[in-house]
């Protein structure tokens, strides 16, 4: 095994904090907000959500999965700064009394609806957003930004020093991008209903395997298990032995690509130490 | 003892190209003596000249080298902004003739000569001696002490009483009074255009070269625009209105006019000529007086403003190219429907209220939510409306049903509900939110929420219209996709 201290006893001690080594997760130097999940902070570089980079997230279809993500990362900057968040080309309108129970102010939003076939104005609309001193985040989903699109938006989050996400589709995910920081977001089909988050791209090695994040609020969850509760107790008073709803579908298997490939074309390739 | 400034701005002859607006002589010489007028309210156009009296603001800005000073940092801080390229002379005198003939004589021999003894002026240099110039040099009177030494008499019968008046004016001895500048009440300038414009955004050259004036007229009147008028005359000879116009307005009264030109950039850029222009017209709608424009022009701490536009200036961007309803920000209703809960509405109108949350005016407002906090309010994770979806459609889906059920991208599997939801007339009778949202002509919502899961794992938020407790009725129910939670 390589040990790394020739290089740290070779270097000085400010050099040293500048060196990333390609083994190791990278990003000391990155601002970063906390996700507000343990388990994905502890994965991501820097510790948190960086600001000043494009942050890419891709889902099977836009509008499932992002709240319970962002919420919480979303109401600890509100809380830091009396700044706007703002929305572009959300593919629904978000309801407020619900981002309010995730701690967001809406009087703080700002969405910015976009048009099918109205691609470019999206984008400006975006870098416009990242230019504007008195905002702090925008969430944009843009589904055909191609990636000098992108490369323009994480030139202008880096020298606004925004925190900035990107929705784009699962299809995405074998295109390069210029986003330091690329997921992949999976809801799981069983009782749970937990978000799968596969961080593909990082400053750092591979991930071993996708986190399991419990992203639902916990009102939500408990809501659901007593209802779940209330469903069984029903069918054993009855005495039906097979649900009167529709059979579980957890044992259909998910179509996730699962190739290595991708993930690594992506990267430095990750130096095996031996 | 009198204190006058002369001033004279021009454009270097061999200036090289630039993309910036190029100002005739007139409309620069406009333009320094509305700044000069941000120092003193005596300010006179003579000949090229901008002559400024000081006299009475010297105390006021600590001396005339401060005042010297001033002047010149905003002179170039109006020349860098608005990009323009200029030579600028100034020269101090006791009387204004003096102080122009100071200028004069250094536009020929350099800084040094300004330092000349009056006495030893030349004639040239005062405008009333032009016309007599060659008798005057034949006589040997080369400078202004040659003319004073003649008799007084002689010299009226010669060459008229008012080269003497000038000199007497030049000396001190008669009141050096002038036609004051007063700026108008509105700001109104045209432009001829070089050239037959077609093409809308082209027009922008031309703004910007008045919107130039504009901005000097302003730091005159030391007030910010909130609104202003473009008016374009089109070609008579087509069979179309002579005139075309264009309003812009924005919310924070600006004396930096370039979030201005670029909002009307914006506009121009969707307007559509009918014909070619030949010429322009700016005016002003309405301005409204800064309190601190001084500060806010001269001093060092406009660099210590943040980096970037502020959120009126982005939404008002924004709202310019995409049109104002699709810029939206939130706004609560008190109501127990879902889509009616809420309101999103164009931010352009209710820019006001979101400023408010961004820059609170009373600083003890923190402190006095933090009590409310403690008071024994929920945490906002614990209230009811977690129960909420995340995303609501503005207008509902009517789903597909499979024998009982509703389908949406595959089979569904109820996780939850119903929850029952209830609004009869009888309740609405005062709901000031039905009213002002226009939708008093449905108010009656009978519906049983559900929770389904698709088969990728997403939540939806379905309900079902209760059409009556009839079997029947339970056999046709319609079944509409309301939110997704997320």
């Amino acid at each position: 095994m390589l040990s790394p201290t020739p290089a740290a006893r070779v270097l000085p001690d400010f050099a040293n904090a500048h060196v990333w080594r390609a083994g190791e997760l990278g990003g000391g130097s990155v601002q970063a907000i906390a996700t507000g999940y343990a388990a994905l902070d502890a994965v991501l570089p820097g510790g948190g959500w960086p600001r000043g980079a494009l942050i890419e997230l891709l889902q099977p279809q836009a509008g499932v999965h992002e709240w319970g993500l962002v919420a919480p990362a979303l109401a600890a900057l509100q809380a830091r700064a009396r700044e706007l968040t703002v929305l572009v080309g959300a593919p629904w309108l978000p309801f407020g009394p619900a981002l309010g129970a995730r701690s967001l102010d809406m009087r703080r939003l700002l969405s910015i609806e976009g048009r099918p076939g109205d691609a470019p104005s999206l984008l400006w609309a975006t870098r416009e957003a990242l230019q504007c001193a008195d905002v702090h985040s925008v969430l944009a989903w843009l589904p055909d930004a191609r990636s000098a699109h992108l490369r323009r938006l994480q030139i202008a989050a880096h020298a606004h020093h925004k925190l900035l996400m990107v929705f784009r589709p699962l299809r995405a995910q074998p295109e390069s991008s210029p986003a330091p920081l690329r997921l992949r977001l999976e809801g799981m089909a069983d009782e749970t209903g937990s978000l799968q988050v596969d961080v593909f791209k990082r400053r750092g090695p591979p991930l071993a395997e996708p986190l399991q994040l419990d992203t639902r609020p916990a009102r939500l969850a408990a809501f659901l298990a007593a209802s779940r509760e209330r469903a069984r107790r029903q069918r054993e008073e009855a005495g039906v032995p097979t649900p009167l709803l529709l059979p579980s579908l957890v044992s259909l298997p998910l179509a996730s690509p699962q190739s290595p490939i991708h993930a690594l074309l992506d990267r430095i390739a990750h130096l095996d130490p031996h | 003892m009198r204190c006058w400034i002369a001033l004279h701005i021009s454009t270097p002859t061999e200036a090289p190209p630039s993309a910036h607006p190029v100002l005739d002589a007139a409309a620069l010489q406009q333009a320094a003596a509305s700044l000069a007028l941000g120092l003193t309210p005596r300010v006179a156009l003579v000949d090229e000249a901008v002559l400024m009296d000081v006299t009475g603001s010297l105390r006021l800005f600590g001396g005339l080298a401060r005042l010297m000073q001033l002047l010149a940092q905003r002179l170039a801080a109006f020349l860098d902004e608005n990009g323009l390229q200029t030579e600028i002379r100034r020269a101090q005198g006791a009387t204004s003739l003096i102080a122009l003939g100071r200028l004069r004589q250094q536009a020929e021999g350099g800084a040094a000569a300004a330092k000349k003894r009056v006495a030893e002026l030349p004639m040239h240099t005062l405008t009333a001696a032009r016309p007599h110039l060659g008798v005057l040099e034949r006589i040997g009177c080369r400078t202004w002490d040659d003319l004073l030494r003649l008799p007084r008499d002689g010299v009226a019968r010669r060459f008229g009483a008012e080269l003497l008046q000038a000199l007497d004016r030049a000396r001190g001895s008669v009141p050096d009074d002038y036609e004051w500048l007063l700026l108008p009440e509105h700001f109104e300038e045209k432009l001829e255009l070089n050239a037959l414009v077609t093409h809308a955004p082209a027009l922008m050259a031309g703004v910007e070269r008045l919107l130039v004036q504009l901005h000097a007229w302003l730091l005159g009147r030391q007030s910010g625009l909130s609104a202003l008028k473009i008016t374009w005359h089109l070609d008579k000879r087509r069979d179309v209105p002579p005139t075309g116009e264009l309003e812009v307005r924005t919310a924070q009264p600006a004396q930096d006019l370039r979030h201005v030109a670029r909002l009307v950039a914006e506009h121009l850029a969707q307007q559509k000529l009918p014909a070619p222009v030949h010429s322009l017209t700016l005016r002003s709608l309405a301005t409204e007086p800064l309190a601190d424009a001084a500060a806010a022009t001269g001093s060092l701490l406009m660099e210590a403003r943040k980096q970037g536009d502020s959120a009126v200036e982005l939404v008002e961007r924004l709202s310019a190219r995409l049109g104002d309803a699709r810029v939206r920000a939130w706004q609560p209703c008190a109501d127990h429907r879902p889509e009616l809960m809420q309101r999103w509405v164009p931010a352009r109108g209710v820019m006001p209220s979101v400023s408010a949350q961004l820059h609170p005016v009373r600083p003890g407002r923190k402190r006095s939510k933090a009590a409310s906090n403690a008071d024994g309010c929920p945490p906002p994770e614990a209230r009811a409306e977690a129960l909420y979806p995340a995303w609501l459609l503005s207008e509902p889906i009517k789903l597909a049903t499979a024998g009982n059920n509703p389908v949406y991208q595959g089979p569904l599997r109820r996780l939850a509900g119903p929850q029952r939801l209830e609004a009869a007339e009888w309740l609405l009778a005062g709901s000031e939110a039905a009213r002002s949202a226009g939708l008093s002509e449905k108010p009656r919502a009978l519906r049983d929420y559900f929770i389904y899961r698709t088969r990728q794992g997403g939540l939806l938020w379905v309900y079902s219209e209760r059409l009556g407790a009839t079997p029947e009725g339970a056999r046709q129910r319609a079944w509409y996709l309301h939110g997704f939670f997320a």
